[in-house]
């Protein structure tokens, strides 16, 4: 049911950054709500669930809106994998370190991007993609708080 | 364990990898078609596109307002000024056009006295009225054959007389001067022979005066020089008679008399260069 909800919110998010914050986007940057939610995730679920759920909405991601199907994937799958590893060494409470695993995710997610990129052919440049992911990092620290508050309710609260 | 449970992960990855980058490069190159899977997700998204568009829309409004309030405010202030240009050269463009009928005037009236009258026109360059006097300061002087004594008129009608010249400029003393006395007619008539003065109340009104009793004169009749005064030329307006009064004795009246000529908007005038001219 969880994984559902996910998927719908990480959905709507997809469309959501990609109609609402056209118009809100400031310096270009816009939040990505898939990262946001795969670290989250993963963070709490570990590497294996945050891998799989990573590789599934950066799947998601591709088909709704990419050109090439399974770079997403790719790189939301291992941002989600390497986010986990931090899931037994992070203490929860502390809001302020899930916020700097975002900003990281972000800049990390931008490098793996443009890594698959050059595989496959396509034409980006290392210092434009980390330039422009700046604004993004910024975008999504704002909203890491919200998104965490959910998660943390969701897998920390209900579990008592 | 933990390292069996490692590689089986590791391998897992890599897989993923190869599989999702191998159906990267298949779809590098355009598609004619989109997957079902993509169709369905995107037919799906539709509706919330739209209506997320919508909430767009009204959030760039909003925010809109704040963003272009600076530059409504500096347009604003751009379009005052340039009304305010616009309308400085809408009173000049005005300016010109009445300056436009009153040359007109003086012209026709110029061109219709011809041979009669040797007529210079000439600019008002200051004004001094005041209870005590009323003269103007023409820009024409000794340099454009203007001498003391000449007649001022217009198309209206008589203006004054030249009292003082300079080189370049000259002071005419005007009708309702209280020194003014000019030789009077009445015209209908050509009969009545008086003299017209300025009345000293500072108002631009003349008076006729020492009329006999039984002169006949009524209000509604008009005035022009009789010429008689070795001052004025005769036949030139001067105005009409508004009222009439008796004096005490009764053996004389006095004409009230509104002249032709506005003199609080005279603006050009001409000098009878071919009148009592005396010394320059």
């Amino acid at each position: 049911m969880r994984v559902v909800v996910l998927f719908l919110v990480a959905f709507l998010g997809i469309v959501l950054r990609d109609t609402v914050f056209n118009g809100l986007s400031v310096a270009g940057g816009k939040p990505d709500f898939v990262l946001i939610m795969v670290v989250y995730f993963a963070i709490f679920r570990g590497s294996v669930q945050g891998g799989l759920l990573g590789t599934a909405l950066g799947l998601l991601e591709d088909l709704m809106t990419g050109r090439f199907i399974g770079i997403n994937a790719i790189c939301k799958g291992l941002i989600g994998y390497a986010a986990g590893y931090s899931e037994r060494n992070l203490h929860k409470n502390n809001f302020t370190v899930p916020m700097a695993a975002v900003l990281a995710a972000t800049f990390g997610n931008a490098v793996l991007y443009f890594m698959f990129s050059v595989l496959i052919g396509g034409n980006v440049g290392l210092s434009t993609m980390l330039f422009s992911s700046i604004p993004d990092a910024i975008y999504n620290m704002c909203f890491s708080p919200v998104f965490y508050a959910v998660f943390y309710h969701f897998f920390m609260v209900s579990n008592d | 364990m933990f390292k069996k449970t490692w590689i089986r992960n590791l391998l897992a990855v890599v897989a993923l990898i190869v599989v999702f980058l191998s159906l990267a490069m298949n779809t590098v190159q355009p598609r004619e078609n989109l997957t079902i899977v993509e169709k369905g997700l995107r037919i799906a998204s539709s509706p919330f596109q739209y209506g997320f568009r919508a909430i767009n829309e009204s959030v760039n409004g909003f925010f809109a307002y704040f963003t272009e309030k600076e530059a409504l405010q500096q347009e604003n202030e751009a379009l005052k000024q340039q009304l305010s240009q616009l309308n400085s050269e809408l009173v000049q463009m005005d300016e010109i056009s009445m300056e436009n009928v009153r040359l007109r005037e003086l012209l026709n009236y110029k061109e219709e006295t011809r041979g009669q009258y040797n007529l210079q026109l000439a600019g008002i360059i200051a004004e001094n009225n005041t209870n005590l006097q009323h003269t103007i300061t023409l820009d024409k002087g000794s340099n454009d054959g203007v001498r003391t004594g000449m007649t001022v008129m217009n198309h209206s009608g008589l203006i004054g007389r030249i009292t003082a010249v300079m080189p370049d400029s000259s002071e005419v003393m005007l009708l309702p001067d209280r020194e003014s006395a000019i030789g009077a007619r009445v015209w209908s008539t050509r009969e009545v022979v008086g003299v017209v003065e300025g009345d000293g109340s500072g108002s631009s009104n003349l008076k006729m005066i020492h009329l006999p009793h039984d002169a006949d004169v009524y209000v509604g009749d008009s005035l022009v020089t009789s010429g008689l005064d070795g001052v004025f030329p005769g036949g030139i307006q001067i105005g009409e008679i508004i009222s009439i009064e008796y004096s005490g004795n009764g053996l004389t009246k006095t004409a009230t008399v509104k002249p032709y000529v506005s003199f609080n908007r005279l603006e050009e005038v001409f000098v009878l260069m071919n009148s009592g001219g005396g010394t320059a």
